[in-house]
């Protein structure tokens, strides 16, 4: 704006250019045809002319790659107007320039089109008509997790894991003579220790076990027993300690149902 | 088998090809776009609603629930694109896969801000390269788009009318 006042050549009398920006030469040069209300031809070019040039020159600073741009048209324009003007003379190369000018009147059309579908969509996003697709995609299937409330035969075969991982030795020492237990043997010995004590500790009846093979043992005792309804299972928190404990209820029927015994001693 | 169609949509977090359906589905894919076209059709009243681009399809919701949704997930309105941007997404979305010079020639201007803008801001994506020389990348409009303006398919944007031949004709 300094600029200007310190002595910039008079601009074409009746018209002055606005001074918003532009979003390219084209986009200015239709904004000149449009407010004359000219349709796009190579006539209404030549009449913006002298408009294009004065905002040109009193455009504001913008990069040499976008000024050149504006300058190509420029020259493209200055060239029609001065086809317009001057008499026309028959030269061989005249139907080729003329051309160009067409060309350019196309290219006009076509990026006309284009401001005006850029119209349309600033039209959709001023009224807000988005469309959205699902914010949560559905659950992935995920590995059975260890489940949370009550106790159930999962969470023990969980513990049994950890349990078991603790207790390999980290290298095989001389050991006795392996002893091997049966279940029925395991599950005679909770039973023994349930009439003597309220409960037994899970933890506990496994760290009597001197062989991976007594802990599997003694395990499936737990599992069978409970199975059979002859035990309650208990933990209180995730992880945390896990209690056996005699059922009251059939607890008589133990010692009357001595198939049961003998099942046991055919499983092992 | 719209039933099972719409199941199938319904599930689906991406957006999925007709061929995909298709082999789902156990059916020909000539089936499936007409199936497609029915549900679409019967859905043009309901709060849920089919995109399509190409050959994949994607649900998302009516665009004149855009506001009550907002407000349910507290979501904000959008940022208002720039002239230039929604001029080269014009462009780009009538004459997909389009490369960069092809906008600029359109344009009259250098792009290659306004293309790393929309790229970002995901309503464009690279569409592959074009076979000419230097192998430019090419342009195309993704479904994201289709869902910031609310249209469902490159079919609602208004016609171009544009002699557009008249040069390759000479």
């Amino acid at each position: 704006m300094e600029r200007l006042k310190a002595g910039e050549p008079a601009l074409p009398t009746g018209y002055i250019v606005e001074t918003q920006e532009f979003r390219g030469p084209l986009d200015l040069l239709l904004s000149l045809i449009e407010k004359e209300e000219l349709d796009i031809t190579r006539i209404a070019l030549a009449q913006v002319t002298d408009q294009y040039l004065a905002y040109l020159s009193r455009m504001p600073r913008r990069d040499p790659a976008e000024l050149s741009a504006f300058l190509w048209v420029a020259a493209r324009l200055l060239w029609i107007k001065s086809r317009a003007l001057l008499p026309r003379l028959p030269l061989a190369a005249e139907e080729q320039e003329e051309e160009e000018a067409e060309d350019l009147v196309r290219r006009l059309q076509e990026y006309r089109r284009y401001r005006q579908v850029a119209a349309f969509l600033e039209g959709r996003l001023k009224a807000g008509w988005r469309a959205f697709g699902r914010v949560a995609p559905p659950p992935l299937p995920v590995s059975r997790s260890v489940e949370l409330e009550g106790v159930s035969l999962e969470t023990l075969l969980a513990a049994l894991e950890c349990r078991l991982a603790e207790l390999t030795p980290k290298e095989e020492q001389a050991r006795p003579a392996v002893v091997h237990v049966t279940l029925a043997e395991k599950a005679r010995l909770i039973h023994e220790r349930l009439r003597l004590f309220s409960e037994v500790s899970f933890q506990e009846l496994l760290a009597e076990s001197s062989s991976r093979e007594e802990v599997v043992v003694t395990f499936w005792a737990v599992l069978e027993l409970f199975k059979r309804c002859w035990i309650l299972i208990e933990q209180e928190e995730l992880f945390g300690p896990i209690f056996i404990r005699r059922r009251n209820d059939t607890a008589s029927a133990w010692e009357s149902r001595t198939e049961w015994w003998s099942e046991l001693e055919d499983l092992a | 088998m719209k039933t099972l169609l719409e199941a199938l949509l319904f599930v689906a977090a991406e957006p999925v090809s007709v061929s995909e359906l298709a082999q789902a589905l156990e059916r020909e894919e000539g089936e499936v776009v007409a199936a497609l076209e029915e549900w679409a059709a019967e859905q043009a009243s309901r709060g849920i609603r089919l995109l399509r681009l190409g050959h994949r399809v994607q649900l998302a919701s009516a665009p004149e629930a855009a506001p009550y949704i907002e407000r349910f997930l507290g979501l904000h309105r959008p940022a208002r694109l720039s002239a230039a941007a929604l001029e080269t997404l014009a462009i780009i979305a009538y004459r997909q896969p389009i490369t960069r010079s092809a906008i600029e020639a359109l344009r009259g201007v250098d792009c290659s801000g306004t293309l790393h803008t929309l790229l970002n801001l995901g309503l464009i994506e690279e569409r592959g390269r074009a076979p000419i020389p230097g192998r430019p990348i090419l342009y195309g409009t993704t479904f994201d788009f289709l869902r910031h303006f609310g249209l469902q398919s490159l079919e609602d944007l208004p016609p171009l009318n544009i002699p557009e031949t008249l040069p390759e004709e000479g």
